[in-house]
Order: C-alpha cells, then structure tokens, then sequence
C-alpha cells in the first residue's frame, strides 16, 4: 500500500540514508592473528587497551589465528597504526559473515568476548629488572600494565586485588635457585641469599624455605578463591615441591643452615600439589635439579639441538573447551623448543586432572599444562624464555621488537587475556 | 691404648672449627683471604691429627673407623652413627670418633643426641670454648635459639678478654646465618677487648653481606683511620656495593659526617671518588677544591679531576675546574696543559650546545654567529700559541683554531694559514701533523681545488705513522673526490676497503655512499656526474647553486633513478639554511610527482615531519605527518622510530 504523502523516491532516500547509517555503527576492526600480524605482542596489548577503555573485544577462536574483533573507531585504529599492529577495517557485512563462520556448528571455532581487563600482579623480589623474566618482558613490550608484590604483600592478603599472577622465577623451596654450586661467592647470590633472610626474619620465619613454603600456601589459596596464576620455568615445579613439603625439611646446610630431614622423600604429600606427583626429589644439594619433574633434567642441556627441538600445541574443541583453546592460540602449531631451569615436565609426574597444553613430539616431555584448583586456575609453561634457547645468568636481554610475532610469547600473553573471558569459562 | 694431649686435642678443637666451617659449606665471603691459607693449615694438622689417631688406635679399631667415614661419605648416615658410636664407647677420649658422631647426630636431625654427646664431653673439658660453641650450633639447629645463645656467651665468658673468643662464636653465629648477631659480638669483642680497632675489617664484610652499607662504610672508615695510605683498599671495598644507588648514598653520608667531624684529606679523596661513581661531577669539583687545598697541590689536583671528567665528557664542570687550577700557583710546567684543556672545554661545550637534542637534526648555523658562540675559545688558543711557541701546546692550539676556523667559521683561507703554521711548528707530533693534512684535503676540497686535495691525502696514505681510521678518512675522501670528478667507479673500489671494516667511524658513510653509486649506474651516467658536482657545490657550502643543479638533474633526467637521492639533498640542504617551507615543497614532490618510482617516499615523509616537529615546531602537524608514514609506509625501517616521536610528542613515557 502506497503512504500518502511520499514518493518512491522518498522512500529510496530514506531507506538509503537507513542503510548508511546502519553499516557505519557496526563497522568493524578485525586484529588478524594469522601471518599476516606484523606484531603479534602488541596485538595482545591493544586489546588490552580496548578493554581498559570499554570497548568490547570478541576473541575469535582459531579464526586466522586468533583475531580479535573490535568496534571501528578512528581513536582504536590510530592506536593500532602507532603501535605497528595490523588490522583491517571490515564492513558489517564482511563481520557478520565471519562471525557466522566462526559459530557455525561445524567449525572448531568460536567468539569468546572478553569483557574486563584483568589486574596483574608479579610476583617478584625488590631489585627485579623485567628483563631478568619473559613474562615482564612480554607485558612491558605489550604495554600491559602490571604491579609487583613480594613476600610481604603477599602474606598480607595482597593477592585478591588482582585477577592475575604471574610467579618470577621463585624457588619456593627455598634452596636460592640451587646456584650453590656455580655461584656460591658471587656477590649477586650472597646479596640475594641476605635479602631473603632478612625477609623472613622480619616476617617472622626462622629459614627462607618456612617463608616460601607459607607463601607458596598464601597462593594456594588465591587460586581456590577465584585467581589465576601462571607459572614458568623453576616457578612451576619448586611451586608444587614447596606445597608437598610443608611437614618436611628438604633443604641443605648451605641453604638453611641444617641438613635436610633424612625422610623428607617419605614425608612430600602429594595431595596438595597443584599439577605434580610422585615426584623423587634430588637430595644432591650441588645438583642444579630439583626433582625428577625437569624433563631433560638440567645436566643433559648440552646434548640438546636447538635445530631439532620443538614441541606441538594440541587442538581443543573451541565451542566445549573454550579456556584450553584460548590457551592455545597460536599462528603456528609447533613451536621451537627453549631451555631453562625448569625446561619441561615428565608426564608419569602430572596429575591426571591436569590439561596438557604442548608436548614434545615421540617424548614424555609435556611444555605447557592447565588446571583448576577451587575457583581458579594455574598454568605451568616449561622453560626460560621462548625466544632464547639456552639463557644464562648474566645475558643480555631478549629483544622483543625483534621477537614480535614470537609464538613463544603469545601463549603467555594467551594467559593474561584469559581472565577477561571470566564468565565464558564457567560454561565449562 | 694412648689418647691425645690435652694440647692435641684442644689443638683439634680450634681447628675443627674451620673443618666446620668447610664442611657446612659456609657461603659467606668473611676472610675470605685468610681461608686459603688456613686450609692448608688445616690440612696439615688434619693429617697429623688422623695419623696421631690411627697410631694410637688397634688395627680393629682403625678399619671400623675407616668403615665409618666410608658410610658418611656413602651417606649412610645411621650406618656411619652406629660405627662412630661403638668406637666412641671404646675410647670416650677421641676426638675424631666424638667429631664424627656428633655430625652424624646432627645430619640426622637427632639433635637431642647431638646435644647430650656435647654435654658428656663438656663434663671432661668444663671450659672448653670450642665445645661450648658447638653446643649452641647444635641448640640453635634444634630451634632452642635463647639456649644456645647461652652457651654461646659461656664460650666467650672463658676467656672475655681474648679477642679470639669473640672471633670463635661469631663465626659459629655467621654459619648459622645470624648475621646482626654476630656483627654485635664483634662489637662487644671490641669492648670487653679495650680495642675499638678490632674486628674491622671482619665486621665490614659482614656488614657488606648484610647490606648494612651505612655500617660497613662506618668500619671501612674506621680502618682507613688506622691505614690511611690504604685508600685503594677501601675503595675497592666499598665498590662492592657503590655501584647501587642506595649503596652510594649510604657511603656518601657516612664519608661527610665523618668529614664534618674531623677533616681529612683521605677522606675528601674518598667523597670525591664517590660522588664520581655517582657521575655527580659538580660535587667533585666543590670536593676536589678542597682536597687542592688540603694537599697544597696548587691546583694539580684540581688539573687532574679536569683531565678526567673531560673524558667523561662533562665539559661544562671540566672548563670550570681548569679554570680554577689556572686561578691558583700552578707548577709552570702544567700551565700551558691546563690553558689547553680550558680552551678544549670550551670549545667542545660549544659544539655541544649547537648541535641541538635530536641527533641528525641540525640546522646550519650562519657563520657570523658562529665567530661570536666560538670567540672565547678561539681566543683560548690564541693567546696558548702566542704564550707558548713551538710547544707541543701551541701546536695542538693551533690546529684547534684550523679547525674551527674551517668547520664553523668556513673560513678557508684563515685556516689554511693556520693549518701551515702548525706544520711548521717544530713541536707538532707525527699524529697531529697527519690530522692536518686531513683537514687540508677538506679544505681543498671546499675550495674545489680537488688536485692539491688528492696529494694532502696521499700524503696520508703514504705516512707510516698513520692511524687505521686517519687511513680511512683519506681513502672516504679519495673517493668522494673521484666521485666529485666524474668517475664513480673509482669511488666504488675505494669506498670497498672502508665499507667493509665495520668497526671503523666512516663505515657507514661509505656504506651509505657505496649504496648511491651502485644502485644509480643503471641510469644515464650524466645524471649521476651532475648529482656529484652538485654534492661538490654543497661541500664548497655553495647551497643556492648546489639545490640549483639538483633541482635541473630532476628535470633533466626525470626518468634516473637519482631524482628522488636528489630532491632528498635539495630538502636537506634547504633545511640547514632554515628555508623549511622550500624544503617540505622539495620532499613533497617525491611524494607526488615521482610517487610511482621512488624508493624513498619514507624519507620523504619522515623529513617532513621532523621539520614541522624540530623546525616548525608545530607537534599536531608533525605528529599527523609521521602517522602518515605510518599508513602509508608501514614496512619502513623509519616506523619505529616514527612511532616513538609519536608517543614523545604525545608526551607518553615508553
């Protein structure tokens, strides 16, 4: 029927004006995650920074790597331009197919929108440099913002202002990183073993190992609460030996003044690890080993080809298994292998209710695991830094702008985006 | 059977002290001089001791002992404790088999066993400071901390005057990791021994270990007090921790409250020194003064602290602390050195100033203006040469003054004057004299006189006391001349030797020279001849007519490859005159009118900005320009640094 008063014409002009209208609010800015990312680091970042400015930023499961998918908006594109991050502006047309593709029952892939950017908290000592760990280094060159707790912080119940924590490269054990044997005079060690002391004497423990041990429990509790806490390197295993050793003396003379407890193997209770059991510790105090959790144990580094070693991310399903697959997200799905004091873990020591993430192909060296503990959750990611092989005390820093689609470090930058999908997870 | 002397055995327990402290791995650096030698020490009196034992015991009784230390080594402890045990029983008297059962004791954690074992030989040896001793490691090891401070305390109460007492259970304190603990026996060792000079040295290192900076400074002082010609030895000391902030700023303290009580000259050297660890230069100098003063160096001292943060490049503190040397009775000797290094400081400081903050960015300043900024120092020189002829002083003067006369005043015949002047001074050295006929084939070059150009750097090539880079420097110049003269193929060969040793400063001229002439002999060669007497025009600072003859070759040969090298001189050239808008008209016509062809749209882009940030100083319109490059260039090697003078201008801190 005909509406008085208005010609087709008319009618052409408004359903024109409509249409305009209509595609460029919904226009988007696609953050592809494939190849073509010319910065892969800093793409986390700006959806870091999308999010600390409310804007909603879908997570695009296995879509071309990972993308993000973001509102236009000229400040967002700006921002991505003097950042050295790719993007490509898509009509509403262009999104609503990809976002049809993504959700089709048929396809392993899935949106997961991120809501909330996660508070961050690093767990390190006073003097840290971020160069000293990968994960500092990643969210420095992403331009996440962070805070830093120690000991004290952390007894104090610090810890649930934060939705994310991240474990320096700790001993838990409380055997000062097991450096005895190379380092024992090294004015940087005896700095490090008096400032430890002098921490648990202030906060009232009689040896380090009894501090780190109540700190490793402080922690334990945070993840129960809700917390998501992320581990690498020796962080992951002296973590689960502090917990398991909470009745026993596993530590040397030189580490705490008394022999360790001559049982202490006999007294480790597995059940209040996160991720290990069944561990045999290594009562060598001059080993630079902590337990048989280190797949290849740290004497057997030198035999290691760095042209030869790589480890494999596994598939997750993207629609019903979101937290591991978010996890996972990757441009390439074998990764170079990297060494470090914790470089991998052998897996007759994982719990059974622990996901494993990576492992190296025809071993049983697992990279990369996932689990939950109460309302929270933890992952473990074996080795130093992705992006140096074979680190030393006393190298010079990994370059990020040299490392920018580093594969390596997006599995990091994977786990500090993951809080911000809180709610997805809980569908699992 | 026969037992140990008293005399053996009361030997074996002060040294089982440092077999202790070995065998616990103590990881403190305390003495660390004197553990060497007592090791060996004690090695000798170890195998005396196991041969005295050996002798003394039945050969059933040396294999089970033997068996015991074989099980400890095995780590068999219990195995060990029994065996230890059982020859204890046979002998009550034996050190060696009492030594291994209480280790084994305390290996084992059976620290209530450890504890009665110590107690029953203490009922034999009631005053035995070493077994009181041992006593409190195994209290304290058994959580019975106010216990064993007990038995520590009687350990010195047998003899409270005998500063070894002290050193004795301080060492059982710093094994046991009770660092404060033992830095207070010392302390009291000091007192009770009458001597405030003891332990000084020990309790500094622990004090260090304890990051107690204050207090080590405090004790380093008080030893210097005692050895004042050992200031080396302090300040290696106190290096171990001046290097932090909060190490230098606890020392620093320490070193002025001890000045402000009693002044000495040690001890202005030292604040000196730490305020130079800081690079707090001004405080050294206000430190230096007095320590001239002090010394009565008439101002050699104050030379020398000029000398050295002249290298440091401050060259601000370094003019005013020449300055003040000249102002007191310096040795005649040292005069002309202390005029030249003033006139250097003002010169470099000068130049510092000109050169502006952003590396790669100058403007040419006019020449006039550069006589006024540069008077003082000219000046400087002039009257060094005048004071002091035919001294090694008067010709490095006047090669300074050649040198500004031709770099910043371009005054080619003054300094071609002055650079003859210093190659007839009898003083100039071999290595001053080759620099001249360096800066004189730069010269001849401004002065388009390129024949003589090529003998002053032949001359250069033939000098046997020539340096590699002065070698360098002649070869970039040979070329730019073959280049200048039409024949960039000699210019390539040349540039080859340089561009390849990496480590030398015109590496990457050359580079950057190599580069243009290769990538542009595809071209018609006429193109690149007059490109390089339009570069000769812009070195004789002829700019008006070298941006004429750039602008002709775009028009001329709007198809060569050099249109966009060209129109990136003209700009450049037009900034350093100031003329910015002409220069933004020159890179904007590689933008549009050569857009297709050029390789060099970034740098285009990239000038542009920085003449509207530095030049113009319009930071909205400098900003929209770089992120211009950054849309359109985004794989330019110039992004990043696009970026970061974004976020500059922006005023975000990276």
């Amino acid at each position: 029927m005909k509406m008085p008063g208005i010609t087709s014409r008319t009618c052409i002009l408004i359903l024109g004006l409509l249409c305009s209208t209509t595609s460029s609010a919904q226009q988007k800015i696609l953050v592809q995650m494939d190849l073509q990312q010319t910065d892969h680091l800093k793409a986390y970042g700006i959806a870091y920074w999308a999010l600390t400015k409310n804007l909603d930023v879908d997570w695009l499961l296995n879509y071309r790597g990972g993308s993000f998918m973001m509102d236009d908006n000229p400040v967002l594109a700006t921002e991505c331009s003097v950042r050295g991050v790719a993007f490509q502006e898509v009509t509403a047309s262009t999104a609503a197919q990809i976002y049809a593709e993504v959700q089709r029952d048929d396809n392993n892939m899935d949106v997961v929108r991120l809501e909330k950017a996660p508070k961050i908290a690093v767990y390190v000592p006073p003097g840290f440099k971020p160069w000293d760990d990968a994960v500092t280094l990643a969210l420095e060159y992403a331009e996440i913002p962070y805070d830093k707790l120690w000991d004290a912080e952390v007894l104090q119940g610090k810890l649930h202002e934060y939705d994310w924590l991240h474990l320096h490269h700790e001993d838990f054990t409380g055997q000062y990183g097991k450096f005895f044997a190379s380092f024992a005079s090294a004015n940087w060690y005896l700095e490090q073993q008096a400032m430890l002391e002098k921490e648990a004497r202030t906060l009232g423990f009689k040896k380090v190992s009894e501090l780190k041990k109540a700190v490793a429990r402080t922690i334990k509790e945070y993840i129960s609460g809700g917390g998501f806490m992320f581990a690498m390197c020796s962080a992951t295993d002296t973590y689960d030996i502090a917990l398991a050793a909470e009745n026993t003396d596993i530590c040397d003379v030189m580490y705490d003044g008394d022999p360790p407890d001559p049982d202490a193997q006999a007294r480790l209770d597995f059940s209040k690890t996160l991720a290990f059991t069944d561990f045999t510790l290594e009562k060598n105090p001059l080993r630079y080993e902590y337990s048989d959790i280190d797949q290849p144990p740290s004497d057997l580094l030198a035999i290691q080809n760095p042209e030869t070693d790589y480890f494999t991310l596994f598939e997750f399903s993207a629609k019903f298994d979101p937290v591991p697959t978010m996890l996972t997200q990757n441009h390439v799905n074998v990764l170079k292998g990297f060494l470090g004091q914790t470089t991998g873990f052998k897996k007759a020591c994982i719990k059974k209710t622990v996901i494993i993430l990576a492992q190296k192909d025809g071993t049983d060296q697992v990279r990369y695991l996932h689990g939950n503990y109460g309302r929270g959750t933890f992952t473990y990611y074996g080795g130093h830094d992705p992006e140096d092989y074979q680190h030393a005390v006393g190298d010079p820093p990994t370059d990020l702008s040299l490392h920018k689609n580093s594969p390596g470090y997006r599995l990091i930058l994977n786990n500090i985006l993951f809080p911000a999908a809180k709610k997805k997870q809980q569908k699992t | 059977m026969g037992g140990l002397t008293d005399k053996t055995r009361n030997m074996a327990q002060h040294h089982r002290m440092f077999l202790l402290s070995m065998t616990h791995g103590a990881s403190h650096t305390l003495l660390r001089a004197d553990v060497a030698l007592w090791r060996c020490v004690v090695a000798v009196l170890c195998a005396v001791l196991v041969v005295s034992t050996l002798h003394s015991q039945t050969p059933d009784m040396q294999a089970k002992f033997r068996l015991a230390q074989g099980f400890e080594q095995a780590g068999e402890w219990e195995r060990a404790a029994e065996l230890y045990q059982d020859l204890l029983r046979n002998e009550q008297g034996n050190f060696a088999y009492f030594d291994g059962l209480e280790r084994m004791y305390v290996q084992l954690k059976r620290y209530e066993d450890a504890i009665s074992l110590v107690r029953e030989r203490l009922n034999m040896w009631p005053n035995d400071p070493t077994l009181l001793g041992l006593l409190g490691t195994v209290q304290y090891r058994a959580g019975r901390e106010p216990e064993a401070m007990t038995a520590w305390q009687r350990a010195i109460a047998v003899a409270p005057e005998n500063q070894q007492s002290y050193r004795l259970v301080a060492n059982l304190m710093i094994e046991n990791r009770l660092l404060d603990r033992a830095a207070e026996i010392y302390r009291k060792g000091r007192v009770a021994c009458h001597d405030p000079q003891l332990f000084t040295i020990e309790l500094a290192q622990l004090l260090v270990a304890s990051m107690d900076y204050a207090g080590a400074t405090e004790e380093f002082l008080r030893w210097l007090g005692q050895n004042p010609a050992q200031i080396a030895f302090v300040q290696n000391r106190l290096a171990a921790f001046t290097y932090k902030d909060e190490g230098r700023a606890a020392a620093t303290r320490i070193v002025q409250a001890h000045l402000d009580d009693q002044p000495t000259l040690r001890l202005y050297e030292l604040l000196a020194w730490l305020h130079m660890e800081g690079k707090d230069f001004d405080r050294s100098l206000e430190v230096y003064r007095r320590i001239d003063e002090l010394s009565g160096a008439n101002g050699v001292a104050l030379l020398g602290f000029a000398e050295h943060v002249f290298r440091e490049r401050a060259y601000d503190v370094a003019a005013r602390a020449y300055r003040e040397a000249l102002h007191r009775p310096l040795p005649a000797q040292r005069v002309p050195q202390a005029r030249y290094g003033h006139a250097c400081a003002l010169k470099e400081l000068q130049i510092a100033a000109d050169s502006g903050a952003v590396r790669g960015w100058t403007r040419g300043r006019p020449a006039d203006d550069a006589r006024t900024r540069l008077a003082e120092a000219v000046a400087a020189f002039a009257n060094i040469v005048e004071e002091y002829p035919q001294t090694e002083y008067s010709a490095k003067s006047q090669y300074q003054v050649g040198l500004v006369q031709l770099r910043h005043f371009q005054d080619l015949n003054s300094a071609s004057r002055t650079f003859q002047l210093v190659l007839a001074e009898p003083a100039v050295t071999p290595s001053v004299r080759i620099d001249v006929q360096l800066r004189m084939g730069e010269l001849f070059i401004a002065r388009a006189d390129t024949v003589n150009a090529v003998a002053a750097l032949r001359v250069v090539l033939s000098s046997p006391g020539a340096t590699p880079d002065q070698i360098d420097e002649a070869q970039f110049r040979l070329a730019e001349i073959a280049f200048f003269n039409g024949h960039s193929d000699d210019a390539v060969k040349l540039l080859a030797t340089i561009s390849t040793n990496v480590q030398n400063d015109f590496a990457n001229d050359a580079l950057e020279f190599q580069v243009l002439l290769q990538e542009n002999t595809g071209g018609p060669p006429q193109a690149l001849v007059q490109y390089g007497r339009a570069e000769f025009l812009a070195r004789q600072h002829k700019n008006t007519e070298a941006v004429q003859l750039f602008t002709d070759l775009v028009h001329t040969y709007a198809a060569s490859p050099l249109v966009d090298d060209a129109l990136l001189r003209a700009g450049g050239l037009l900034t350093q005159a100031g003329l910015y808008q002409e220069a933004i008209a020159s890179y904007d016509r590689i933008l549009t009118q050569f857009h297709d062809q050029s390789k060099m749209l970034d740098r285009a882009l990239f000038r542009i900005a920085e003449i509207y940030q530095f030049g113009l100083a319009q930071p909205a319109t400098a900003i929209s320009a770089y992120e211009r490059l950054l849309s359109e260039q985004a794989q330019s090697v110039l992004a990043n640094q696009a970026r970061k003078r974004i976020r500059a201008l922006r005023g975000e801190t990276l």
